[in-house]
């Protein structure tokens, strides 16, 4: 026979290897934009329980939305709740580090952002955080993307980025889509 | 054949009719969604019939078709009769109970949840109970396919087991890995939930246990396509498999490497670490390599046929295949929908990349095309092969079997490309219907249409591939082969082979060394971390 | 009942194969190789980076 199985096995198992390295490659991408590009999944691990945030903690109303820190951070704070968002609408500067903090008081939702990396699950029982830069102005739709029942498809959000000049916090260093 | 005829007609008609209910369910679906004005359309209704979808498809005719089909191999290839017949029929009886349990539930509006369940919202209990019943009986199913695999060893002592049936065993064995993530979820958390024993649940565990499952069955489900790649193909298209041995090690490698990968459903959520994620994200890479090895040893086992068949040169031999066989054609239209497939899983899985595509509709766009795609048009495939076995006809018309076969292409095709471009322009999932007055989402209105109209197609080609079956009823020619002559022989038959290519038992410790590696912390976590636990939200109250 | 191939048939086109295959599954291969990289490099890391 012009083969015989060991050679068909050879021949499998060389493509076995160029399969292993073309898989490699891609790998090594993702590993590379992890490390260097900053781009990694939001897996912070931090519990919240879900019956008491609106009443103590970081979650509390007048607690939510954009604020600047007084060391300069900026952080927005949105609870996900069925079935709408609270504020409804945030905003943030473009060209800034800024984190994004989410919570549920009740089931599981989720968010991306348009034109960007930004999308998290949000979970009862846990604080979704996600730390990005946003490159470019505008409106953009942050609509929870799980289902979360049966008024799922009318909860949507508005992430609105300003040009850092038009950023401007208040007394208390927050920053809300009414102040216009 | 002795009890597969009509075992394997019962689970397969279930199968059939359940996927062309759930492709006019996901037609009016499709139509809700679109900018033009669809019937009946309110939220409740629309998400009712998602999870009716859902709970057909991936639910049902996939169990069925398992089962189905593993009864015909494990009496065709084995040549001797099933054993324990009346525990296959009493298996059917649960499968076909659970069903209706679930689906009555779906239908009265108190089962809004989804097939992937989204604790904390709860359901009617008896939903849950119907998919329990169809579980259950896929575990004897499971079992039975173990018992005619050794009593044919015993029977044949030293002999390699036939490679459908060491195939359709791995996926047995795989199947009782899977099931356990979702058991362990129902059994602990949801059903004491559904039942009102539990106000409160951690919902972080409920979505680790469920990944457990949710990738692995998607291999369960494919696992009878590729079946079909390696043991009846090379024989349709007239050549020989290129190689047993490698068919024997991808199935392996599908049982060790379908299980341990679960977390990359989760690579957004916040409650598991990017440690974890990261070291299943490398797994899920090694999971495609069982695949690239299929695409090369199909290829060559296709090659030796078109070669035979006079083809020259390095691409001829393509051309030269008997692409007027279903079979063949089913092949290369599931090879190309496997090429885009595959391309949309890598997406999904590379780690942070999984950010641009997370439940947007690339998601949809991948599951449908994939699974929608290359397995369940190679389900059209085996069932127009064996059909003649069962029913003793003739095929009347392998012109209507071809027809159908591209109408499904095509229309998969229009479907599932545009919804990989409206997932990457950002539109999200499980929406009843989108405000086409925001300019964003007007823009979209096009492509939905367009993939609305895949959908219609679809629907004609199911509808067509009942016909083609009904036809049979009324052939004329009886049919001249034997079950055997569906099955391929290898370039180089095996005398022999290694016991680890002939059993599982190294395979499942090497299992378990996995599972205990990729999902032992990230389950133990929740009982260290102790979690806030959700509240219940029933989903079930009469309106 | 279908007749396989001869001996001899069988071993002229072995002399062939794999070549046709690996050929087609080089090129299927690079193909989603090359179109996932492409989506990296004109997707993905212009979107910005999130951790």
């Amino acid at each position: 026979m012009a083969i015989a199985e060991e050679g068909i096995v050879r021949s499998e198992l060389r493509w076995a290897a160029i399969s292993i390295g073309v898989v490699s490659v891609i790998m090594l991408a993702i590993i590379y934009a992890g490390l260097v590009h900053h781009i990694n999944p939001p897996s912070n691990i931090e519990t919240i329980d879900p019956k008491t945030l609106h009443l103590t903690g970081e979650f509390t109303e007048p607690n939510l939305g954009t604020r600047v820190a007084a060391d300069g951070q900026i952080t927005s704070r949105i609870v996900a709740t069925q079935f709408t968002f609270v504020p409804r609408c945030i905003v943030l500067p473009a060209n800034r580090p800024v984190t994004l903090r989410f919570a549920t008081p009740d089931v599981i939702h989720g968010i991306l952002v348009t034109g960007t990396n930004v999308n998290t699950m949000i979970v009862p029982g846990y604080v979704s955080q996600v730390h990005t830069v946003f490159t470019r102005t505008g409106d953009l739709l942050m609509p929870c993307h799980e289902y979360c029942g049966l008024g799922h498809s009318e909860m949507s959000a508005t992430v609105r980025v300003v040009p850092p000049g038009d950023f401007k916090p208040d007394s208390q260093g927050g920053v809300s889509c009414d102040a216009r | 054949m002795t009890h597969a005829r009509n075992l394997t007609f019962a689970h397969l008609w279930v199968a059939f009719i359940a996927f062309t209910i759930a492709l006019v369910l996901g037609v009016w679906q499709m139509w809700a969604r679109s900018p033009l004005p669809a019937p009946f359309l309110t939220a409740s209704t629309y998400f009712s019939s998602v999870t009716a979808h859902g709970t057909a498809t991936a639910y049902v005719l996939t169990t069925f078709m398992v089962m189905g089909f593993g009864y015909y191999v494990a009496e065709t290839a084995l040549a001797r009769p099933l054993p324990a017949p009346r525990w296959a029929w009493i298996a059917f009886a649960l499968g076909v109970a659970g069903t209706l349990m679930a689906v009555v539930t779906i239908l009265t509006g108190r089962a809004a949840v989804l097939f992937t369940f989204y604790p904390p919202l709860i359901a009617s209990v008896f939903y849950y109970l119907g998919l329990v019943l169809v579980v259950a009986a896929s575990w004897i199913w499971c079992v039975l396919m173990l018992i005619a695999m050794g009593q044919w060893k015993r029977a044949n002592p030293g002999r390699p087991v036939p490679l459908a049936m060491f195939a359709t065993v791995a996926n047995a064995v795989m199947w009782l890995w899977t099931t356990v993530g979702v058991a362990a979820e129902l059994l602990f958390q949801v059903i004491p939930a559904a039942l009102g024993l539990k106000a409160e649940m951690d919902v972080g565990l409920s979505r680790t246990l469920f990944s457990w499952t949710l990738y692995a069955i998607v291999y369960f489900w494919l696992i009878p396509s590729y079946i079909a790649f390696y043991t009846m193909v090379p024989q349709a298209a007239g050549g020989r498999l290129y190689s047993d041995t490698m068919g024997r090690l991808t199935f392996v490698l599908f049982l060790l490497y379908s299980l341990p990968v679960g977390l990359h459903h989760l690579l957004m959520d916040p409650q598991q670490s990017n440690a974890f994620k990261f070291l299943q994200v490398a797994l899920t890479a090694l999971v495609s390599v069982p695949t690239l090895l299929t695409v090369f040893t199909i290829g060559a086992s296709l090659e030796i046929a078109g070669r035979l068949r006079g083809g020259r040169g390095l691409f001829g031999w393509i051309a030269a295949l008997p692409w007027e066989r279903p079979m063949v054609l089913a092949t290369g239209l599931a090879f190309l929908m496997l090429g885009l497939g595959g391309f949309g899983g890598l997406i999904n899985m590379s780690y942070g990349m999984n950010a641009m595509v997370h439940n947007t509709s690339w998601v949809t766009a991948h599951f449908h095309l994939i699974f929608g795609g290359t397995v369940v048009i190679m389900y059209f495939a085996i069932a127009y092969a064996i059909w003649p076995t069962l029913t003793g006809r003739a095929a009347p018309s392998l012109a209507l079997q071809r027809l159908q076969l591209w109408l499904w292409f095509i229309g998969m095709l229009v479907m599932t490309l545009p919804w990989h471009t409206l997932g990457l322009l950002g539109q999200w999932r499980r929406v009843a219907t989108f405000n086409y007055a925001d300019p964003i989402i007007a823009a979209w209105g096009p492509w939905v249409i367009v993939s609305l109209i895949g959908g219609v197609i679809l629907l004609a080609s199911g509808l067509l591939f009942v016909y083609n079956l009904l036809e049979f009823n009324v052939a004329r020619e009886p049919n001249a082969e034997a079950p055997g002559a569906l099955y391929a022989t290898a370039v180089h038959p095996p005398a022999r082979v290694p016991a680890t290519l002939n059993g599982f038992r190294l395979w499942n410790a090497l299992v378990l060394v996995l599972m205990v590696l990729a999902y032992g912390y990230p389950l133990a976590q929740f009982f260290i971390i102790k979690s806030p636990e959700a509240l219940v939200h029933r989903v079930d109250e009469r309106r | 009942m279908a007749t396989g191939p001869s001996d001899q048939d069988l071993e002229r086109v072995m002399r062939e194969v794999p070549r046709g295959a690996f050929a087609l599954a080089a090129l299927t291969t690079g193909l989603l190789l090359a179109g996932w990289l492409l989506v990296y490099f004109l997707i993905f890391l212009p979107r910005g980076m999130v951790s």
